[in-house]
């Protein structure tokens, strides 16, 4: 069995008062292992609520129904504990806000070490011994250094390293990475992506990349899903996708993107011109 | 660290000199002259026109009103409040010094009551949110924070001590006079607090390191010990600041129903005889107190937060 996770007719529906709200409707798809699934959308289309609703990270005000059968088993139901057990060692999750993420009040060090003691039975030191091994992975320098400091002290970058190595440490199944590139600048952002090719070449793990960001799905997708208003748009290969979309709201969503990089290469080539 | 703690206790300075300038002029504007009550109540006989002119230059009350106020400063300072009106033979350091310690072990029970109490029914009741357990304390809440503290202690006299015969009704002695006061006083500060607590928990819920948390699969009890709970208690730190002073403050009516023989019941006696150097002071006192927590829970707030420090350091 090649399939990691397999997702049949996942709807979400929201209660405000008496009302009903329809957030997400029969949401199909699967993932390999080895394989990434990008997900894209406007903000709002119910990228998160995708992720969110499988690991059971939604309050009691939310009704989730469908299927989302995980290695043979059925998440959808699922009781809290067993979900907690799951999520972060079995299905690893990376989240948009790194300098949100973090307890500002505690160390990062013990925000790592408290992961492992949820989900192994490490000693003391073998837990240090992994932290550090996770830092250095994610190219950190001073790990040591890094582990006494409180979340403020780090830039967003390199809060995202960690959360990545963090998640990849306890050698998840699948890692879940929503809208990773988008809070942080430029320059990390190329790098983290690189951090996340790596991750899909080494450790063969099934992924599912969430993202609004056309050029990042086009660097590690192999399948796109499209979501529009909690709907699956359009769904299909990258390049399927990026070039026979068969919905009008995908082949917008490429136009934009399209069109923003003709006039980003117009500009190149004017400010060359400029001063040839 | 250190300058900043220098630099916060240099600038409580001039708010002290503010209070206790204001706490003179008040004091001077009431409008009976402290010469004729000093000598009404030490019961000279006939009380002429020149024995108060006598008296008021032998206590200093014609001098101008800056120097008259310098004096009591600079003798403030030296931890010399004068003499009491009533009991020319006492001191008014030596009252306030015998009198404080019924008032701390009122505030002090009152302040252990609180926190023992508000803290685990805020705890639960933002974990249990809108369960029977949250609904009924909430109902509470709203009661007390419309009852005042006096009325409160007159209902729970006639409960628990006349009804029932459970429980002294006033004076103190034993630590069974202590319970209805000190829950009297605390009752205020307890809903205060339940509510401080649960809001700041079911804020702290919606932020993003509890997601995450829950992300990692960290157990639920740990989440909301170990970062929710610490987290909504860093915001409580100033509000426990101020309670404390408000505390040894608020008990002055609450002594005076339960005729506790604290601080609070020489005030409303000293307001009663015109004792002035009496009332000058506690006043002066409580000032200083407010603002001495309010500095030291300013600076403790700082040190405990990861992200004050490094500014401040
Ligand atoms: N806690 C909530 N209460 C009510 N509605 C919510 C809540 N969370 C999300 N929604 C709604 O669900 C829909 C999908 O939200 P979701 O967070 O999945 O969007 P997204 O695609 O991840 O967007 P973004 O790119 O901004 O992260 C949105 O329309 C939002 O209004
Ligand atoms: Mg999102």
């Amino acid at each position: 069995m090649n399939t990691v996770l397999e997702v049949k007719d996942l709807s979400v529906a929201l209660k405000v008062g008496n009302n009903t709200k329809q957030i997400l409707s029969n949401i199909d798809f699967t993932v390999d292992k080895g394989q990434c699934l990008g997900i894209l959308g406007q903000s709002g289309s119910g990228k998160s609520m995708t992720a969110k609703s499988m690991l059971g990270l939604l309050d009691r005000n939310f009704t989730v129904t469908g299927s989302a059968v995980y290695k043979e088993k059925e998440l959808i139901g699922e009781s809290k504990e067993s979900l907690r057990d799951i999520r972060g060692k079995e299905i690893a999750m990376v989240l948009q806000n790194p300098m949100t993420c973090f307890d500002p009040l505690c160390r990062i060090g013990s925000q790592i070490l408290e992961t492992f003691q949820a989900h192994t039975d490490w000693d003391a030191s073998k837990q240090q011994a992994k932290a550090l091994e996770l830092l250095e992975r994610m190219r950190i320098h001073d790990p040591l250094e890094v582990m006494e400091k409180h979340p403020h002290q780090l830039s967003g970058g390199m809060l995202q390293r960690i959360m990545i190595g963090i998640a990849m440490i306890m050698e998840p199944s699948l890692l879940i990475a929503d809208e990773p590139t988008t809070a942080i600048d430029a320059i990390n952002q190329y790098s983290i992506m690189e951090e996340f090719k790596n991750i899909k070449n080494e450790y063969n793990t099934a992924m599912i990349f969430i993202t609004h960001d056309l050029g990042a799905i086009a660097k590690i997708a192999d399948e796109v899903l499209v979501l529009n208003q909690g709907r699956i748009a359009d769904k299909g290969s990258l390049h399927g996708i990026l070039h026979h979309a068969a919905d009008p709201y995908t082949r917008l969503l490429i136009e934009k993107r399209a069109a923003v990089m003709e006039r980003y290469h117009n500009a190149l080539y004017k400010e060359k011109l400029r001063y040839a | 660290m250190r300058n900043y703690i220098i630099k916060r206790v240099l600038g409580a300075i001039p708010l002290l000199i503010c209070i206790s300038f204001l706490c003179f002029v008040f004091i001077n504007l009431i409008p009976s002259d402290p010469a004729e009550v000093a000598l009404r109540v030490s019961q000279v006989p006939v009380i002429t026109e020149e024995i108060i002119a006598e008296t008021r230059a032998a206590m200093g009350l014609d001098k101008p009103y800056l120097v008259r106020y310098l004096d009591w400063v600079i003798n403030c300072l030296h931890l010399d409040f004068g003499i009491s009106y009533t009991n020319p033979d006492r001191t008014v350091g030596g009252e306030l010094l015998r009198c404080l310690p019924a008032t701390l072990v009122l505030a002090g029970a009152s302040l252990v009551l609180v926190i023992f109490l508000s803290l685990p029914i805020g705890f639960f009741c933002a974990v249990y949110k809108d369960s029977w357990f949250d609904r009924i304390t909430r109902g509470f809440i709203f009661m007390t924070t419309a009852m005042p503290a006096y009325w409160v202690g007159l209902l729970l006299m006639w409960l628990v001590s006349i009804k029932f015969d459970l429980l002294p009704t006033s004076g103190n002695g034993s630590w069974k006079h202590l319970i209805l006061p000190a829950f009297t006083v605390s009752l205020t500060y307890i809903s205060t607090y339940i509510r401080l607590i649960r809001n700041n928990m079911l804020e702290n819920m919606k932020e993003d390191y509890v997601l995450y948390a829950n992300v990692r699969g960290l157990p639920q009890k740990s989440i909301l010990v170990k970062h929710i709970l610490k987290n909504s208690l860093h915001t409580c730190i100033v509000a426990v600041g101020m309670s404390i002073p408000q505390l040894i403050a608020g008990t002055i009516v609450v002594e005076n129903v339960f005729a506790w023989p604290g601080l609070g019941t020489l005030c409303i006696t000293s307001i009663f005889n015109r004792d002035y150097p009496v009332i000058q002071t506690y006043v002066l006192l409580i000032g200083v107190l407010f603002v001495v927590f309010n500095l030291l829970f300013d600076i403790i707030q700082t040190i405990a937060d990861p992200r004050l420090k490094n500014e401040v350091s």
